[in-house]
């Protein structure tokens, strides 16, 4: 695989409750990301045991994914905010470096 | 610290500092101490400690008593007059005891004198006998914790000040000048008025309004440097922050409504946590570093302690073996025993697991454990057989009010009845015919995808039309009413104009015919709209195409297990409540519905379920409805009891008889479920149907007080049961879905929702103060959000005063939500464990969960750790082991 002519980003992952999702959009706006995207519902397995997603009737409290892509300087101050809600709530953060074609969509 | 420029915080190049985004998520972090506060239009019945569900039921109770100064759990005295009536005695205190303090249990038995005593004994002595909890001395905001700490009189002008600029920020068209720059957000916004707000230099001086002026005009930056200068260290800020929200949690909660829940396409004015937070605060240390509002150019020096430092801590401590020695000596003088030091010591030590408000607790699970046992009892004996061969099946929501009318028509012929959530499954925007909005019909747990919109009838277009225009015309002299209200002259000439004819008509209101009124919500839509006739249009632009309106249809008797045997005429009944001059109309109304009437969601559930393509796709997947059966929407009349058969022209003649029959029965139904209500509840009399046209009725009707329990079972494990309209009945058959899907989907949204309203309720009438909506004689509406008690301060969340209380006494008991669940052990366990909101309920004690596999099978209790213990009931020792654990 070539990055030539890629730019480097930081790519942060965010697993939590759906109640919290909102919060951790808020974040990524005051962070200054440009963009995310939300995956309400997904399941999994993990330090908690199963955890279901999809739910009939309630789309808040199962556990969301959230996904966002920004230059270094803003990802610190941002994976700061998410590492204060996972202090309390349960959920889980990745950070990784990403690179991207077209950089000025994240900046 | 002072009131010095602040260290400026490490910056990115974006200039965003990781201080900001820490700051961001304690303030959201801090908000858990308030719960969201929807529109009044929206009322959402929410447990007011929900944000802290992630920790144990009294761990939360206990910050919600050190921030709010709340009472959690009814008073001693309160708790033991209402035992006699609830027959709750020794052997449930006992069992709550060992539940709670199994160290009690543990300890031998203590001489005392000549006496020997058990420690669970002097434990029974003290929760009967002995004294009052002292209330528990809420911490304080950093303005009352100074060294020279601000006047409460500021702190309380503050405050209004706070609510009244909270109130012009989010107004909707209310006031006739709006406050400029809303668009900028809160903070911002008020920064722009402050200079020209006399109130605020009045309460503040000038040399604070400077102070202010000079901050950061961005709220993060603002709330950041207003903490600094108090001198709020980084680990106490979550505290510091709940204590601010704690001074004006009507507000707060609204703005976490606005942060958490309100619609993403609203594009009024969002006031957030982080604005309010940054107001608040900065006028808190404004009043700190200026207390003089003289001249004074230079702030004082300030000092500020920790929220809790080792002075607090030991002031609490001294506080509570006080408290428990005081408790000793009672208990001593109650056993006789010589007033000696040394006895009272001994049995203050014994009491030691009983400190502060355990006693409170475990009254609140002795109280419980009656309930239980007495419900359990009754569930275990039920023996009536259910209708072979029905002449029609009723759907109602689960509401506690539906199961009285359920009883009364089951009692009235062969019919069969079953409990589903209000909407009918069907998450929507409901927009009716000449209305430029849409509404949510479902619970607010979820968000709807589709629209489904109105039109006229095959043939009643030009009648549509009539009565559109007629409604604009009304409208449009409405906005004429308004206008002139609102400008500087015309109320005086408007008054003089009017006043004749609408003094007349409110006298006649008052006096003459106040029950003869029509209602101005809660009616059955086709009551509602005389003239409309209308159908909804499913499969619009934004509707519902063919595979989802039959997997709606399928969700929705799947879940309920009605996939076989269906009647000629199967009832589709919402609920509403009609009431007038009531800013609380919508917490009567369906809670399923988003706080609607229920009527036009079973309109939309019929129209589907009679969709001859939906059910061809059906039969498909194994439910064949009969070419017989039709479906038929209804509204239940909380407040009357009278049920109206909906659409009523447009069902076929083929099931005219058969509607008559019914509609002739519902009627039965509802006058002998009248009656009863009339006899049972309190302040209600045989007049009763006709309180939701009373203007000055406070009371239409009691809503869901009383509610206990959360039934999970066909209706035949509840049959010929009065369950005194107490519990939510939803309906399931585990035989018919041996995925546990549809238990899934009861127990993560009905049952949650059902856990909001059982907790407001009980925090409500544990403490109407805090958690309570106060006095509604005393209501104002506020910018179409809200009620405040008077004409200003906060906005007063939870329930009204008359909800949960008459003639000074709790009508409500206040007990946590019972949830019995019918089906295979293992498939609610698993349910539970892998269901996070699911298991904080349990786990954490916010709901207790009992289940059985099926009639005629012993009870088991869910426990903390997954495990099914059997039940015995109070008065049976209980079984410490986990015999039998299945899970």
């Amino acid at each position: 695989m070539t990055l030539e002519g890629l730019t480097r980003m930081i790519r942060v992952e965010v697993i939590v409750a759906g109640d919290q999702a909102a919060t951790v959009r808020d974040l990524f706006r005051e962070a200054g990301a440009t963009g995310w995207t939300t995956v309400a519902g997904v399941s999994g397995f993990g330090h908690h045991g199963e955890r279901r997603g999809g739910l009939l009737f309630n789309d808040r409290s199962s556990p969301t994914w959230l996904l966002t892509v920004l230059p270094e300087d803003r990802a610190e101050p941002l994976v700061t905010g998410i590492r204060r809600v996972l202090d309390e709530h349960s959920g889980v953060v990745f950070v990784t470096e990403t690179w991207v074609s077209r950089p000025s969509y994240f900046r | 610290m002072t009131g010095a420029a602040v260290p400026s915080t490490p910056a990115s190049e974006s200039g965003v500092s990781s201080r900001v985004l820490r700051l961001h998520a304690d303030v959201r972090q801090a908000a858990e101490i308030v719960a969201p506060l929807w529109p009044l239009d929206r009322f959402v019945a929410v447990n007011p400690l929900g944000g802290l569900t992630h920790l144990p039921f009294e761990d939360a109770c206990a910050e919600a008593r050190r921030i709010r100064g709340a009472r959690t759990h009814l008073d001693l005295p309160t708790a033991r007059s209402l035992a006699a009536a609830a027959g709750v005695g020794r052997a449930e205190l006992r069992a709550a005891l060992r539940s709670l303090t199994p160290e009690l249990s543990a300890h031998r038995e203590l001489t005392l004198g000549t006496r020997s005593v058990t420690p669970t004994e002097l434990a029974l002595i003290d929760l009967e006998h002995g004294p009052a909890t002292a209330p528990t001395v809420p911490a304080r905001s950093l303005g009352a914790r100074a060294s020279a700490p601000v006047p409460a009189t500021t702190v309380a002008a503050l405050n209004e000040l706070v609510a009244a600029w909270c109130a012009t920020f989010v107004d909707d068209g209310t006031a006739r000048w709006a406050m400029s720059g809303r668009q900028d957000g809160f903070h911002r916004a008020w920064r722009r008025a402050l200079p020209h707000d006399p109130r605020a230099r009045r309460i503040l001086g000038r040399q604070a309004i400077h102070w202010l002026e000079a901050r950061p005009l961005d709220p993060a930056a603002a709330l950041d440097n207003a903490l600094t200068t108090a001198g709020v260290a980084d680990e106490d800020r979550v505290d510091e922050l709940r204590l601010q929200f704690a001074q004006l949690p009507g507000w707060a909660g609204h703005a976490r409504w606005h942060d958490e829940w309100a619609p993403a396409e609203r594009t009024a004015p969002r006031l957030r946590l982080l604005d309010l937070a940054a107001v608040r605060t900065s006028l808190e240390v404004a009043a700190l570093l200026h207390p003089d509002r003289g001249p004074t150019r230079r702030p004082l020096e300030i000092v500020v302690p920790p929220v809790r430092d080792d002075a607090t801590r030991e002031a609490e401590h001294d506080a509570l073996q006080a408290g428990l020695l005081q408790r000793a000596v009672a208990v001593c003088e109650h056993l006789e025993l010589p007033d000696d030091p040394e006895l009272h010591a001994t049995v203050r030590d014994a009491l030691l697991p009983l400190q502060g408000a355990r006693r409170e607790a475990v009254w609140l699970e002795a109280h419980e454990r009656r309930r239980r046992d007495h419900l359990l009892q009754r569930l275990s004996g039920a023996t009536q057989p259910a209708a072979s061969a029905p002449r029609a099946q009723l759907l109602c929501c689960i509401d506690v009010r539906s199961e009285g009318l359920r009883r009364h028509l089951e009692a009235v012929g062969d019919y069969e009845t079953f409990g589903v959530a209000g909407f009918f499954g069907i998450p929507v925007e409901w927009q009716p015919l000449g209305s430029r909005f849409a509404e949510a019909r479902n619970p607010v747990l979820l968000t709807p995808s589709n629209r489904v919109t109105e039109t006229p009838v095959a043939g009643a277009q030009d009648d549509a039309a009539r009565e559109l225009d007629a409604r604009r015309r009304r409208a449009a002299a409405d906005d004429a009413r308004h206008e002139a209200s609102h400008s500087l002259g015309a109320p005086f000439a408007y008054a003089e104009l009017a006043g004749w004819f609408t003094g007349a008509a409110a006298l006649g209101r008052t006096l003459a015919w106040p029950r003869s009124q029509p209602g101005e919500r809660g009616q059955a839509p086709s009551a509602r709209r005389p003239g409309l006739r209308t159908q909804p249009v499913l499969d619009g632009e934004h509707g519902f195409d063919l595979e989802q309106r039959t997997l709606l249809a399928e969700s929705l008797l799947a879940v309920i297990g009605l996939t076989e045997d269906f009647a000629p005429v199967v009832v589709l009944c919402g609920h509403g409540a009609e009431t007038r001059n009531n800013p609380h109309a919508a917490s009567l109304d369906c809670g399923a519905c988003g706080g609607a009437p229920g009527g036009d969601s079973a309109r939309l559930a019929a129209a589907i379920c009679n969709d001859p393509e939906v059910r061809s796709a059906l039969q498909d997947r194994g439910i064949a409805i009969p070419d017989g059966t039709r479906f038929v929407a209804a509204q239940h009349d909380t407040v009357s009891d009278v049920v109206t058969v909906l659409d009523r022209d447009q069902i076929p003649r083929a099931w005219a008889e058969q509607v008559d029959a019914l509609e002739a029965d519902l009627a039965t139904a509802g006058t002998a479920l009248a009656a009863e209500r009339a006899a049972s509840q309190a302040g209600m009399d045989p007049a009763l149907r006709a309180r939701g046209r009373d203007w000055a009725q406070v009371r239409p009707e009691w809503g869901l007080a009383g509610n206990a329990a959360f039934i999970v079972a066909p209706r035949s494990s509840t049959l010929g049961i009065d369950l005194e309209r107490r519990s939510f009945l939803h309906s399931y058959r585990a035989d018919r879905d041996e995925e546990g899907r549809a238990l899934e989907a009861i127990l993560t949204a009905p049952l949650v929702v059902a856990q909001w309203i059982n907790a407001q309720y009980l925090f409500s009438t544990v403490d109407q103060d805090v958690f309570g909506a106060g006095d509604k004689l005393l209501h104002n509406p506020v910018a179409g959000v809200g009620v405040t008690s008077g004409d200003g301060g906060d906005l007063r969340a939870g329930l009204p005063l008359q909800s949960v209380s008459f003639a000074g006494e709790p009508v409500h008991e206040p007990l946590r939500l019972l949830a019995v669940v019918e089906a295979p052990l293992h498939r609610t366990a698993d349910i539970v464990a892998r269901n996070r909101v699911l298991r904080e309920l349990v786990e954490h004690g916010w709901i207790s969960l009992v289940g059985r596999e099926q009639p005629g099978e012993p009870w088991w209790q869910l426990q903390a750790d997954s495990r099914w213990q059997p039940w015995q009931g109070a008065s049976a020792p209980v079984d410490d082991g986990t015999k039998g654990a299945v899970a």
